[in-house]
C-alpha cells in the first residue's frame, strides 16, 4: 500500500522546498509566540505561506511570485493582499503577462464569479488592453450574467468595458437581449438607462435613424408598455419609465413632463385593465395626476396675477380662465387621491406610504381654492 | 407538543430573540485567532476584524459585551496595524479601509480611542482618496461607495474628517445617485440597499441629505420588503435578514421608518435564528453567521425591540457609543481653541 501513498504524493502539486525556482529563497515561518496561537492550516498552505511571507519582506515582483499568489488565491480566492501583489507583478512583467491574465481570471470566476477582487483585477487587466479588450470581455461577462443574470460585477464589468470600447450599440443590444430573458431583471433595465444616458441626446436620435425627441419617446414608451403586459407588477419597467422623464433631456429639465404625456396616462390605464390590482400602475397614475395639479395651480397663479393687473372690460375673460385652472387643480388632486386610495388596496403593506403621497393634496386644494377667492 | 395553529405561537422558540444563545454563539469568536482549525474559518480571515466588529456590536446591543475579552481582543486589533496607520482584516493581511472602520468601531465600542494615533489613520485615510472625490479601498485601487462610507465614518469617529476632501467626496456619491433614486458602486451601476446605505451614510454624516431625493427613494425602500416580511436588496431578489439593517437604517435616517410593515419584519428575523445553536442566518432554516446575526440584532433594535440598546443608523454604533464620540470629539476641539 506504500506504494499507493507514494503515487498519490507525486501527483499532488511540488513542495515549494523542492521547486528549483525558490532554492534561493528562506521561507519565513510565523514567530513563536504566533505560533500557538496560529490558525491551522494545511501542511499545503503552511508551506507556500512561508514563501509568500518571504516574497513580502523582499518585495520581489517577478513570474515566479504571480506564480505564486495564484497559489494564495487558490487558497483564499478574497485574499486582497494576494491580489494587489499579482497585479504589481503583472505590471512589472509588461504587456505579455496581460494575455495569460485574462485565463487566469476566467477559471477564478468559474469557481466564484461574486468575488470582489477577481472583477476588480479583470478591470485592470482589461483598462491595460485597451480597446480591443471588447470581445474577450464581451464574452467572459457574458458567461457570468447567463449563469446569474443578475450578477452585479459582471454589469458594473460590463459599463467599464463599454466607456473604453465606445460601443454603446451593442451594450444596447446586450441589455435588450437580458430584458428579453427575463422582463423582471432590473440590472438590465438599469443597463439600458445607463447606455441612453451616456450616449447622450444626439447620438440616441442618431441611432433611432434620424427622428425627434417624441418618436424616440413614442417607441420607448411602446418598449416599456410591452413589458409592463408581460407582468404588470414588475416594478422594473415602472421605473425606469418615471427615471426615464427624470433623468433624459429634454424631459428632465422640463417640470413635471412626465404628466404633459398623454401617452403614460394611456400606458398607466392599458395596465389597470389587464391587472386591476396594479400597485405601480396607481403609483405613476397618482404621480402623473400629481403633476398636472401641479401644472394647473401654476396656470391658476398667472391667470390669478393677470387678474390683478386686467382692465376692467378684460377682467371676466381672466376670471372664467382662473375658475378653470383651480377647477382642474382639484380635479386632478382628487384623481391622484383616488388612484392612492387604490394603490393602498393593492398593496395594503406600504400603506403608510400611500398615506405619505396624500398628505399634501388638501394644501394644493385650500391654495388653489384661496387663490380663486383672493382675485 | 405544540398543537398545530397559526400566529407567533407557532414559531415556538423562534418567537422571541434568543439572547442567551445568541451570546454563546459569538462568544465562541472572542479569540476567533487562536481558537478554530476549521476551514471556514482560513476562507474568513481576511474579514476577521470586520467579523470581530459586527459581534462585538451585537453584543453590545444585547447588554453582553462584558462576555467577551477585551484585553485579548484590544491587543489583537492593534496587531492588525500597519505602519502606515491602516489596519488589515488579520494579522496577515495588507491595510484596508473596511477593516481600518472596523478597528476604530471597535475601539469606540470599547472607550479606547487614545490606543491609536488619529492623524496616522486620517493620513492613510486620506491617502486613499483620488482627484474624483471617490475612495480607494486600499493600495489595489478598486473605487467603490462603500469607501468612501467608511472613510468618512472613520475620520468622524476619530474627529479627523479635516483631513479629507469632504464636498468633492459628496460630488462622487451624488454622480452614483440613479433614476430611482438609489445608489450604487460606482456612477451608473444599479441601486443596492448595500450600496444605498453607505451613500446615505455618508450623506447624513457630511450633513447633506439634502441630494436625496427623499420619497422617490424611501419608495424604492419599502419595496424592498417581500411577502415574507424580509427585504430584499434589489427588485425581484430574495429577501435577506442583512437588508435589514442597509434598507431599514435608511429609513430611519430619513425618518421613515414606519413605511414599512415592521411587525412582519421582525417577525421575518427572528425566524431566522438557530434556536439550538444560536446566531441569526440570511433566510430561515439556512446556516446561521455572525454578519447576518449583527444585522438582524441591528434591525431589531432599530425597530425598537424590548430589551436591546438602541443602534445610531449613521454610525453603525450603539447611541451611547456615538453619544460619547462626539463629547470626546467636542472637548478635544474646545481644548485646542477650535
Amino acid at each position: 500500500m506504500s506504494g499507493g501513498g507514494a503515487a498519490a504524493a507525486a501527483a499532488g502539486p511540488l513542495p515549494y522546498s523542492r521547486r528549483p525556482e525558490w532554492a534561493d529563497v528562506t521561507p519565513v515561518s510565523l514567530p513563536a509566540a504566533e505560533k500557538v496561537v496560529a490558525i491551522q492550516y494545511t501542511a499545503e498552505h503552511a508551506e507556500a505561506l512561508g514563501y509568500w511571507r518571504a516574497v513580502l519582506q523582499s518585495g520581489e515582483l517577478s513570474g515566479r511570485v504571480l506564480a505564486l499568489t495564484a497559489d494564495m488565491i487558490r487558497l483564499n480566492q478574497a485574499d486582497y493582499t494576494a491580489w494587489r501583489v499579482r497585479w504589481l507583478c503583472v505590471q512589472q512583467l509588461g504587456a505579455d503577462a496581460l494575455g495569460p491574465e485574462l485565463d487566469f481570471t476566467h477559471g477564478v470566476m468559474l469557481e466564484n464569479a461574486k468575488n470582489y477582487q477577481l472583477w476588480n483585477h479583470r478591470r485592470l487587466v482589461a483598462g491595460a488592453i485597451g480597446p480591443s479588450c471588447a470581445a474577450r470581455e464581451d464574452a467572459f461577462t457574458r458567461e457570468a450574467i447567463i449563469f446569474d443574470e443578475k450578477n452585479y460585477h459582471a454589469w458594473a464589468h460590463r459599463q467599464a468595458v463599454v466607456k473604453i470600447t465606445g460601443l454603446w450599440e451593442a451594450e444596447l443590444a446586450f441589455a435588450d437581449e437580458f430584458i428579453g430573458r427575463d422582463v423582471r431583471n432590473n440590472t438590465a433595465w438599469n443597463q439600458r438607462m445607463f447606455v441612453w444616458k451616456a450616449m447622450g441626446q444626439e447620438a440616441r436620435l442618431r441611432l433611432q435613424g434620424g427622428g425627434d425627441d417624441a418618436g424616440w419617446l413614442r417607441s420607448e414608451l411602446e418598449y416599456i408598455a410591452a413589458a409592463v403586459q408581460k407582468a404588470p407588477r414588475n416594478e422594473s419597467p415602472w421605473r425606469y419609465l418615471t427615471g426615464l422623464f427624470a433623468s433624459l433631456e429634454p424631459w428632465a429639465s422640463s417640470p413635471r413632463s412626465l404628466s404633459r404625456c398623454a401617452e403614460v396616462h394611456t400606458l398607466c390605464c392599458e395596465a389597470l385593465n389587464d391587472c386591476p390590482s396594479c400597485g405601480p400602475a396607481y403609483d405613476v397614475l397618482a404621480l402623473f395626476y400629481e403633476g398636472q395639479a401641479a401644472l394647473s395651480a401654476a396656470q391658476a397663479d398667472t391667470a390669478a396675477a393677470a387678474a390683478t393687473v386686467a382692465p376692467g372690460p378684460a377682467q371676466a375673460g381672466v376670471q372664467v380662465v382662473l375658475a378653470g385652472r383651480v377647477a382642474a387643480t382639484i380635479m386632478a388632486c382628487e384623481l391622484a387621491q383616488a388612484a392612492l386610495d387604490e394603490a393602498s388596496v393593492a398593496d395594503p403593506m406600504r400603506t403608510p406610504y400611500w398615506l405619505h403621497r396624500q398628505r399634501g393634496f388638501n394644501d394644493v386644494v385650500a391654495l388653489a381654492t384661496g387663490v380663486l377667492r383672493s382675485a | 407538543m405544540k398543537a398545530a395553529g397559526t400566529g407567533p405561537a407557532e414559531a415556538g422558540p423562534r418567537s422571541t430573540l434568543l439572547v442567551d444563545k445568541h451570546a454563546t454563539y459569538i462568544k465562541s469568536f472572542s479569540r476567533l485567532w487562536d481558537t478554530p482549525d476549521k476551514l471556514e474559518f482560513v476562507a474568513t480571515e481576511h474579514f476577521w476584524m470586520s467579523g470581530m466588529y459586527w459581534g462585538l456590536s451585537a453584543m453590545y446591543l444585547m447588554g453582553r459585551l462584558g462576555d467577551m475579552d477585551r484585553d485579548a481582543i484590544l491587543g489583537w486589533v492593534m496587531r492588525c496595524q500597519h505602519t502606515n496607520g491602516g489596519f488589515g482584516g488579520s494579522e496577515r493581511n495588507d491595510p484596508h479601509l473596511l477593516y481600518t472602520l472596523s478597528a476604530v468601531q471597535i475601539l469606540a465600542l470599547y472607550d479606547r480611542l487614545d490606543d491609536v494615533d488619529a492623524d496616522k489613520v486620517a493620513a492613510y485615510v486620506a491617502g486613499l482618496q483620488r482627484p474624483d472625490g471617490s475612495f480607494a479601498g486600499d493600495a489595489w485601487g478598486e473605487i467603490d461607495t462603500r469607501f468612501t462610507y467608511c472613510a468618512l465614518l472613520c475620520l468622524s469617529i476619530l474627529g479627523r474628517t479635516a483631513a479629507i476632501n469632504v464636498p468633492s467626496a459628496l460630488d462622487f456619491i451624488a454622480k452614483c445617485k440613479n433614476f430611482d433614486g438609489g445608489f450604487g458602486c460606482t456612477p451608473g451601476n444599479e441601486s443596492h440597499a448595500g450600496q444605498v446605505f453607505t451613500c446615505i451614510g455618508a450623506l447624513s454624516l457630511a450633513n447633506a441629505l439634502h441630494l436625496v431625493d427623499r420619497d422617490l427613494f424611501c419608495w424604492w425602500l419599502c419595496e424592498r420588503q417581500t411577502k415574507s416580511g424580509g427585504l430584499n436588496g434589489r427588485p425581484e431578489k430574495l429577501q435577506d435578514v442583512c437588508y435589514s439593517w442597509w434598507c431599514l437604517s435608511c429609513l430611519s435616517i430619513l425618518g421613515r421608518l414606519h413605511w414599512i410593515d415592521r411587525s412582519a419584519l421582525t417577525t421575518f428575523i427572528l425566524d431566522c435564528q438557530d434556536e439550538e445553536d444560536g446566531g441569526i442566518s440570511d433566510r430561515p432554516d439556512d446556516m446561521a453567521d455572525v454578519y447576518h446575526t449583527f444585522f438582524g440584532i441591528a434591525g431589531l433594535s432599530l425597530m425598537g425591540y424590548p430589551n436591546l440598546a438602541a443602534i445610531d443608523p449613521t454610525w453603525a454604533l450603539p447611541v451611547e457609543v456615538v453619544e460619547r464620540i462626539k463629547r470626546r470629539n467636542e472637548a478635544a476641539a474646545s481644548a485646542s481653541g477650535k
